[in-house]
């Protein structure tokens, strides 16, 4: 029985790793398709990020605008500690963080710029190519360990970047009086209502749109006093499209310096009146209190991901040797040599079967590699999971591999009595197809938050796969349940590989073309 | 030794409702003779030469190959019989080397064993060129020589042949019937059908018509002549149309 098997097993396994079109189209394309995709889209959402950032944007504001705005960001910069901030640019770990002759140009700053809005300004202009060179502090931590950088002079030094690059350097001030007259058939009903009233509104709006500037910023008082007077509340208005990337940046830059002034503000105001920043803070839930590392916390997510890979690999792994070793042999008119061979149907389905669970086998652990890599390399030195430690112990690895066993023999089973059934190779391929859709569901059991593994759960094919391997990743290893998932999903396979040992001897099965 | 005793064959065709294929054929074939089974196409060769092979089941009658019961004993008949076809495929991606080896293997053949019959095979069909070569890439002629070499690879004694030269070449369709006359030399059992009567006239010593499931005639060629005439074509003809 065994002789049998492996013979047909090793003719099976040579005649598909031959199949140089199973092999790429099967493997090694979504193989490097997921690192090449998340490559692409890195680079691009990088690249947008970074020229918009370095962008100089353009903004209309009448001359008392432009000076209150001026202030504003003047303001900020003196009162924060973002000045002290900058002092720090003199230590070690600043140098750290920005490249040499950034810091160097930070270090080298007179004192006295602080305390005089005019010479700083013309310094911040200074160092904007410069900046411009950094592109973006957030996204582009610049090379060389970044060690002891306390996250609050990290913040600072974003925040630096922002309002007084960002904020101001990066942005051109016109006239809106020198605005052109908003053309005939322009519709002035895409200004909100309220706006319309505001002087050069339409010539403003019009040539947004035209994207001949990027907003419209209205400040209608001079902002002064503003810090002394509890009472006095200042609109500033910014008309600007959402929709246009680079409007959008501006609204983003003009945001977050008047946010960042508005908090200063506040801060006066409580100073002056005697009061600290805990009058504003009665109640503070303490960061910090959460058990699960960072690491573990993306696990629980990532989590949700893997065994979809996992599964769907599984599937496209399996999947064309599955049909080449039954239809397609029924097509080559090779069939009826095989079952005229002393070998019984048996050992046959049992050789092929083998055959498919290892192709999709190996395409399950391509998947999870090369998701892995693409982590590792990709993503994690971006800034969202920086921090966490991807990594894969011999020990995890063990366990993917053991999770993707059930899948993998579940789909084996289920596509070989598929094969064995249809007429032709195209005639398997329609009946499997539709198959992707009924998998793709419990693939995605894993995303659902709550699900919980239980008895019952761990007897549902594919659905205990997804479940489990998030319990798995999280370092919960029921082996119980994974003993009861293996043999719901061997059990699904032996009832199709009978299924296909029946189809084998049926022979309006084997001999219908 | 081939006997066949009132085999018979009936399936359900969803459209066309009940068929009988075959309708209680009996014949036998002893060793070191050549059986011709003739017949037009949907006579009913194929699902003899089928049933014959074990590939399909009686629904009625019996048979026996080597002694072998074609129900009970199939297993033992398969290890008896080489089986070919015209339409019979090879692996494309693996040399007839290979695939001579994986048939000798499931034929529990060792693997020296295996060696020395592939060598004695290339030798005997010349395939020594093409033996190391994917089957995809092999002519019709040479695929049929691999096929030939698969089917007697495990030294059966008997073979059967399914319409075995249809679409060959000249040259090829030589090689085949020198192999068939070789094998009655060694004393082999050999049942073929075909509709070619050239063939049968060269190379059968019995043959058997048979007509919508039914045998029509059983006899020597010379018998057949004596009673038709001499041109078989036309003999082969008048039987079907006097049965019609």
């Amino acid at each position: 029985m065994l002789r049998g098997i492996r013979i047909i097993f090793r003719k099976e396994l040579v005649d598909t790793l031959r199949d140089r079109k199973t092999l790429i189209f099967m493997l090694l394309m979504p193989t490097l398709a997921v690192p090449l995709l998340m490559l692409g889209l890195n680079h691009l959402i990088h690249s947008i990020k970074e020229k918009q950032a370095v962008k100089v944007v353009r903004i209309a504001a009448d001359q008392q605008t432009h000076q209150a705005y001026r202030r504003l960001v003047h303001q900020w910069f003196l009162q924060t500690k973002v000045a002290a901030g900058l002092r720090l640019a003199r230590s070690p770990v600043l140098q750290a963080l920005l490249r040499p002759e950034t810091s160097q140009a930070l270090g080298q700053i007179p004192e006295a710029i602080f305390r005089d809005p005019a010479a700083y300004e013309r310094w911040t202009r200074a160092t904007v190519s410069q900046f411009r060179e950094e592109a973006d502090l957030e996204a582009k931590p610049s090379p060389g360990p970044i060690v002891e950088l306390s996250d609050e002079v990290r913040q600072q030094l974003v925040d630096y970047y922002r309002v007084t690059v960002r904020g101001l350097a990066l942005l051109e001030f016109v006239d809106p009086a020198n605005l052109a007259p908003a053309p005939r058939d322009f519709d002035a009903e895409v200004i909100p209502q309220q706006l319309r009233a505001l002087p050069y509104a339409a010539e403003a709006a019009a040539a947004i749109k035209a994207k001949l500037i990027q907003g419209y910023l209205a400040i209608p008082t001079d902002l002064l006093g503003l810090e002394q007077d509890h009472n006095q509340t200042a609109e500033i208005t910014f008309l600007y499209d959402s929709t246009m990337a680079q409007s959008a940046e501006a609204w983003q830059r003009i945001s977050f310096v008047t946010d960042r002034a508005a908090d200063n503000l506040v801060r006066d105001r409580l100073a002056l009146a005697g009061l600290g920043d805990e009058f504003l803070e009665p109640v503070v839930l303490k960061e910090g209190t959460d058990l699960a590392t960072e690491s573990e916390f993306v696990m629980s997510r990532v989590g949700g991901v893997l065994p979809y890979i996992i599964i769907i690999f599984a599937f496209l792994g399996g999947m064309y040797p599955a049909i080449d070793l039954g239809a397609g042999e029924k097509e080559r008119n090779t069939l009826e040599t095989l079952i005229l061979s002393p070998a019984s149907r048996t050992q046959i389905a049992v050789g092929k079967f083998l055959v498919i669970l290892t192709t999709a086998l190996i395409a399950a652990l391509m998947g999870v590699v090369s998701i892995a890599v693409s982590f590792k390399y990709i993503i994690a030195p971006d800034e969202f999971v920086s921090g966490l430690d991807f990594h894969i112990s011999p020990g995890t690895a063990v366990l993917i591999a053991l999770l993707s066993i059930p899948p993998a023999a579940a789909f084996s089973g289920m596509f070989l009595a598929i094969s064995i059934y249809a007429r032709s190779f195209k005639e398997a391929q329609n009946y499997i197809a539709p198959l992707q859709f009924v998998v793709i569901l419990p693939a995605m059991a894993a995303i659902i938050p709550d699900l919980e593994m239980n008895w019952r759960m761990a007897m549902i094919p594919l659905v205990n796969v997804s479940v489990l391997s998030k319990d798995f990743l999280k370092g919960d290893i029921h082996w119980d349940y994974y003993a009861v998932t293996l043999a719901s999903c061997l059990a699904l396979a032996g009832l199709c590989i009978a299924y296909a040992v029946r189809q084998f001897q049926k022979e309006e099965v084997l001999f219908r073309s | 030794m081939i006997e066949i005793h009132e085999l018979s064959k009936t399936y359900q065709d969803k459209k066309r409702g009940k068929i009988e294929a075959l309708r209680k054929v009996s014949f036998t074939c002893r060793p070191g003779e050549v059986f011709g089974l003739l017949g037009p196409n949907g006579a009913g060769k194929t699902t003899a030469l089928r049933i014959i092979s074990t590939a399909l089941r009686p629904t009625g009658g019996s048979g026996k190959v080597m002694g072998y019961d074609l129900t009970s004993q199939s297993a033992r008949v398969r290890e008896n019989i080489g089986f070919l076809s015209s339409n019979t495929g090879l692996y494309g991606r693996l040399t007839p080397r290979e695939m001579l080896t994986y048939f000798g293997r499931l034929f529990r053949m060792e693997a020296p064993q295996i060696r020395e019959r592939i060598a004695e095979l290339a030798e005997i069909f010349q395939m020594g060129d093409f033996l190391d070569r994917a089957c995809d890439k092999l002519s019709t002629g040479m695929r049929q020589k691999v096929n030939v070499a698969r089917t007697v690879f495990h030294s059966p004694p008997v073979m059967v042949f399914d319409e075995p030269t249809t679409g060959l070449d000249v040259l090829t369709n030589r090689t085949i019937i020198q192999f068939i006359r070789q094998c009655r030399e060694q004393q082999r059992t050999v049942l073929f059908s075909t509709h070619v009567m050239a063939e049968v006239q060269k190379l059968c010593d019995e043959v058997a018509i048979i007509h919508e499931g039914q045998m029509l005639f059983r006899g020597t060629v010379g018998e057949i002549q004596h009673r038709y005439g001499e041109d078989l074509d036309e003999a082969f003809a008048q039987m079907i149309e006097a049965a019609a």
